[in-house]
């Protein structure tokens, strides 16, 4: 990829950011019946937050461990950069590997919080980061097999395998090709949520014992980088829901046709395409998320148990059977 | 391993200090400290004019001011065997249906953030702006209102108060089923409410807890020679819209599902008083006196959270009162506090005391 390219894609990637957290924030506030962020130029208002965040005083790590678990959690999260898989020619890195790569960032960013918490003198946030690890483990089996039974559905690991084998129309998808991939694909999610400790499954930041757990430790620019990784995650595992299960960025056989002498321009369109189907699926999670509590981690651990790690061996083993 | 909390955290919602023994997250053993917020209402209302007694009680509760104003009138109006006008009883109740309406919804407010349920606190409060809407529309506060006098009210109400407070019920009905519907038919908080934070019906009995606290169990919400000797009291609960129907197995879900019964009833009661207020003086003319004359007054009646009593003791053509001395429902139930922790797991401790509706400023005093 070229200088031009990526600093064009970074740039686009920037403002579907800012879109993306300007209008998750008003879909909240609208279904709250509260007005949301009003700033002259509404959509600038996340940006305004990273620039109040950013100029505030005080350390930005206090100890020799939280400068480490800085560098370990800013590796690990953006490392995934290398594999995000935006279109057919906007893949920094294809490997067999790729899908699993964002698996191992989460465990060492959990692993990196858990280490942090243990080590604070505050009883709640100690809770707190065992907490989020839980969570972590719980969402991490489910999860790995429901991905497993997506690559089952495409026969590859490789991202171009998940494009190739999907179709522009719903009824092509992984998602409706079979009677396990529903339960796959919602499994998936599921996981992921938990795994990341998203909404509505962010007891270990919410929860009022623990007065905002490991985040009570964060202020200014570390808590500011705290919540960037963090949208970050939902925006990767939405995107890779999205490509393993609901269609990826292949677009209808005629435009392919049209615009086969002008690479760019598909690309382009491909890029426009998968990150629509980005915003719904987070906007839609939002949604949802705002219509419950948040859960609690020993009505999680439950669920997870009793539903998610059973349901999704079931996915995998029926998918492989079908397959033969 | 000790766990102290407070006194501001966000498990507390008041300023209090908790101490928890814990086992893992299991809490063997509970202590709590309260007097963050003593004023020395009581003593300052002894060392200041029978004017200011009025300004002094609204202080006692700050989220329902109009009660604390309410039990000190009727106390003092005995003192000086006073009969009200018939409007300034109905306006009287009027506004502390309103005021446990407002009451209610800050409750559930409490319970929306201790779930915590973001969407829930939002839709509580905004119902809640309505009502304090209507604060300001009749006295010019939406806190605080101090529109009581001895002998009434401060003013008759305004134009359209009434026909207003018809509308918010109309809203109100159909919101209610909003929040059974989120809040109630929702198994994930059915799940954490129910078999949680039991209060029995051996501790109310003694320790004297009532209101809903005690209902929920299965108690009444009263003790019986109290509403014989007061007919107001008897009056609403004697009310078909009075909460009695609910759970009463005395855990979190009785008591958040007869607060919700409660806020039905005070709706009822609203629309049928709004109709039938009579005509007339909303004051009783008189100069309110410089002395008052030997004797104790005492009121009581059924607050938000539970009995509220005042007992107002004056001398011989005394310039301010002799003795002050309230008897609210919060400090009933706080001894009982320890026992209900005992035994629960720390997640469950914020919504077990939210649940139980406590004012601490009404301890502390």
């Amino acid at each position: 990829m070229s200088l031009l390219s990526f600093l064009l894609l970074a740039c686009v990637s920037l403002s579907y950011g800012l879109f993306v957290c300007f209008y998750s924030r008003k879909v909240v506030a609208m279904l709250q019946a509260r007005v949301g962020p009003q700033t002259l130029l509404k959509q600038l208002q996340p940006l305004a937050d990273v620039l109040k965040l950013s100029q505030k005083k005080g350390p930005f790590w206090g100890r020799p461990l939280d400068l480490f678990c800085f560098c370990v959690e800013s590796y690990a999260t953006y490392m995934t950069l290398a594999i995000v898989p935006l279109g057919s020619l906007l893949l920094l890195h294809e490997t067999e590997t790729a899908c699993l790569l964002p698996f191992l960032a989460c465990l060492i960013v959990g692993l990196s919080h858990l280490l942090l918490g243990l080590h604070q003198s505050r009883f709640a946030c100690r809770i707190g980061a065992i907490q989020q690890s839980a969570q972590l483990l719980l969402g991490f089996f489910p999860g790995l097999m429901s991905l497993l039974t997506a690559v089952v559905a495409v026969g590859g690991y490789e991202w171009a395998h998940f494009s190739q084998k999907q179709g522009f129309f719903p009824w092509t998808w992984v998602l409706f090709s079979g009677p396990f991939y529903p339960i796959a694909g919602f499994i998936f999610i599921a996981s992921g949520l938990m795994l990341l400790s998203l909404f509505p499954f962010d007891a270990p930041w919410k929860s009022p014992e623990l007065a905002s757990g490991i985040l009570g430790e964060f202020s200014g620019k570390r808590l500011l980088l705290f919540w960037i990784s963090h949208f970050y995650f939902f925006f990767l595992w939405s995107l890779m829901s999205v490509v393993l299960f609901l269609g990826a960025w292949t677009l209808p056989e005629v435009v392919q046709l049209f615009f086969k002498n002008s690479p760019h321009l598909l690309t382009a369109l491909e890029l426009v395409w998968i990150l629509t189907k980005t915003f719904f699926l987070m906007m839609s999670l939002l949604c949802l998320a705002q219509a419950q509590p948040v859960i609690q981690t020993s009505q999680m651990i439950r669920f997870a148990w009793v539903f998610l790690c059973p349901l999704s061996l079931l996915a995998l083993i029926g998918s492989l059977l079908l397959k033969g | 391993m000790k766990w102290r909390v407070g006194p501001y955290h966000s498990l507390c919602l008041e300023p209090m200090r908790m101490e928890f023994d814990l086992q893992g997250t299991e809490i063997q053993e509970a202590k709590i400290e309260v007097g963050f917020l003593h004023k020395a209402l009581e003593q300052a209302m002894t060392k200041q004019p029978w004017s200011a007694t009025l300004v002094y009680a609204g202080h006692l509760d700050p989220e329902s001011s109009f009660f604390g104003e309410w039990v000190t009138c009727i106390a003092l109006e005995k003192l000086l065997r006073l009969s009200l006008p018939p409007r300034a009883h109905w306006i009287r109740a009027i506004v502390a249906e309103l005021s446990r309406l407002s009451l209610s919804l800050h409750f559930f407010s409490y319970i929306a953030k201790a779930l915590p349920f973001e969407t829930l606190l939002h839709y509580t409060l905004r119902e809640r702006e309505m009502i304090l809407d209507l604060f300001e529309l009749l006295t010019g506060s939406r806190h605080a209102q101090h529109f009581l006098r001895v002998g009434g009210v401060a003013s008759d109400t305004t134009a359209g108060f009434l026909d207003r407070i018809l509308i918010l019920c109309k809203e109100m009905t159909h919101r209610l089923t909003e929040y059974r519907d989120i809040l109630l038919e929702n198994p994930l908080i059915q799940q954490r409410m129910q078999q949680q934070g039991q209060l029995r019906k051996e501790w109310i009995e003694a320790h004297g807890i009532t209101g809903i606290n005690a209902l929920a169990s299965g108690a009444p919400a009263l003790p019986p020679q109290v509403t014989t000797d007061h007919p107001f009291l008897q009056g609403r609960q004697a009310m078909p819209c009075y909460p009695r129907n609910g759970p009463q197995s005395g855990d979190i879900y009785s008591r958040v599902c007869l607060h919700m019964e409660a806020l039905q009833g005070s709706l009822s009661l609203l629309e049928q008083w709004c109709e039938q207020i009579p005509p007339g003086e909303f004051l009783q003319p008189h100069a309110f006196p410089k002395t008052f004359p030997e004797g104790i007054g005492q009121g009581c009646l059924e607050g938000p959270r539970g009995l509220l009593c005042c007992d107002i003791t004056s001398a011989e053509k005394g310039t301010h009162p002799e003795k002050v001395s309230f008897s609210t429902p919060t400090e009933r139930l706080l001894p009982v506090l320890p026992l209900l922790l005992k035994g629960q797991l720390l997640q469950d401790i914020p919504l077990l005391l939210a649940s139980l509706h406590l004012s601490i400023a009404e301890v502390d005093r």
